[in-house]
């Protein structure tokens, strides 16, 4: 191993260090989570979208993706997935979401169900389709 | 021609021993709910063949290797295969620049953990498009973090596996290249 290399290894290191700084600064800076809006899009439609606040603890909402149904449950204000056809589960493993900005992705399913604040709609400048 | 033969030989090991690695590991059990996070153990064959031939070798192991391991695999044309193919593109292009870039101060497990990082990075790129939704970047920092100690295993394992080769190998394919290649330091590493 080369001095480059270690220099390369600490910039790496460096970058992921970064960038976890990065997401938690952006999570701190997002809004009042009380009217969070959760937006379930598949194949980047939306297909639904409610109060996070209108889900009840125990409450679940079945979404239709090319795999099937996956469906999603409700918390004290937080959402996660509870169950999913795909065959990784990555989207049942990461557990509850409840800021605007967090999002759960389940790749093989199509299925992103994400928070948004109510000041975050506005916050585009502009839309290209 | 019996440079040929030889090389055709050490090519076809190579894509078969990438592709026999490259299903291995898609029967391993997933390391974490990390999306993404495994060893990249077939990027073995794809250092091997930059260092011993250099990038237009390893552009056909690497092709090779992700359509033979989807086909073998059963993923051929699924996300998983685009998401593959998405990888293997993005880190061959970041490792052979930097092979070239820092000929002679980076040696393979410099080139190899790049390429890990480059790996994770196009593969969470694809998976943005595929989802058309940018929350997949969440997991951007574990994964970053997750390719520095496998990028650098598969480094070191490259630079111990090529130590192995016999010696008329790869002094035939410096001799016939010498500008070509990752830098013959790491041999000695």
């Amino acid at each position: 191993m080369t001095r480059v290399d270690k220099l390369i290894l600490l910039a790496v290191l460096g970058l992921a260090l970064g960038s976890f700084a990065v997401a938690g600064l952006r999570r701190g800076a997002e809004v009042s989570p009380a009217q969070a809006q959760v937006v379930v899009e598949v194949d980047g439609r939306v297909v639904d979208k409610f109060p996070l606040a209108d889900l009840k603890p125990g409450e679940r909402r079945q979404v239709r993706g090319p795999l099937g149904y996956s469906v999603i449950i409700g918390g004290d204000n937080k959402v996660r997935m509870e169950s999913s056809p795909c065959p990784d589960k990555v989207c049942v493993a990461r557990g509850w979401i409840s800021l605007p900005g967090e999002a759960i992705v389940c790749m093989p399913n199509h299925i992103v169900v994400h928070i948004v604040g109510p000041a975050s709609e506005k916050s585009y400048d502009a839309v290209t389709q | 021609m019996e440079g040929q033969t030889r090389r055709l030989l050490y090519l076809s090991l190579l894509v078969a021993g990438g592709t026999a690695l490259h299903v291995f590991e898609g029967f391993l059990p997933a390391l974490s709910a990390l999306p993404g996070a495994k060893l990249g153990l077939a990027n073995l064959a794809s250092l091997l063949a930059l260092a011993l031939f250099g990038p237009v070798e390893m552009w056909w192991v690497v092709i090779l290797r992700v359509f033979f391991g989807s086909l073998l695999g059963g993923t051929l044309l699924t996300t998983t295969f685009f998401l593959s193919l998405a990888g293997a593109v993005g880190s061959t292009l970041v490792m052979l620049t930097a092979a070239r870039l820092g000929r002679g101060a980076l040696s393979l497990v410099g080139v190899s953990v790049l390429g890990a990082v480059a790996h994770n990075l196009s593969q969470l790129l694809m998976a943005a498009f595929l989802v058309r939704h940018p929350g997949i970047f969440f997991y951007l920092p574990y994964l970053l973090l997750f390719a520095l100690p496998t990028g650098y295993f598969i480094g070191v394992t490259a630079s111990f596996v090529l130590r192995a080769f016999p010696p008329g190998v790869k002094q035939a394919q410096w001799k016939k290249h010498p500008a070509r290649g990752v830098v013959p330091r790491a041999w000695n590493m």
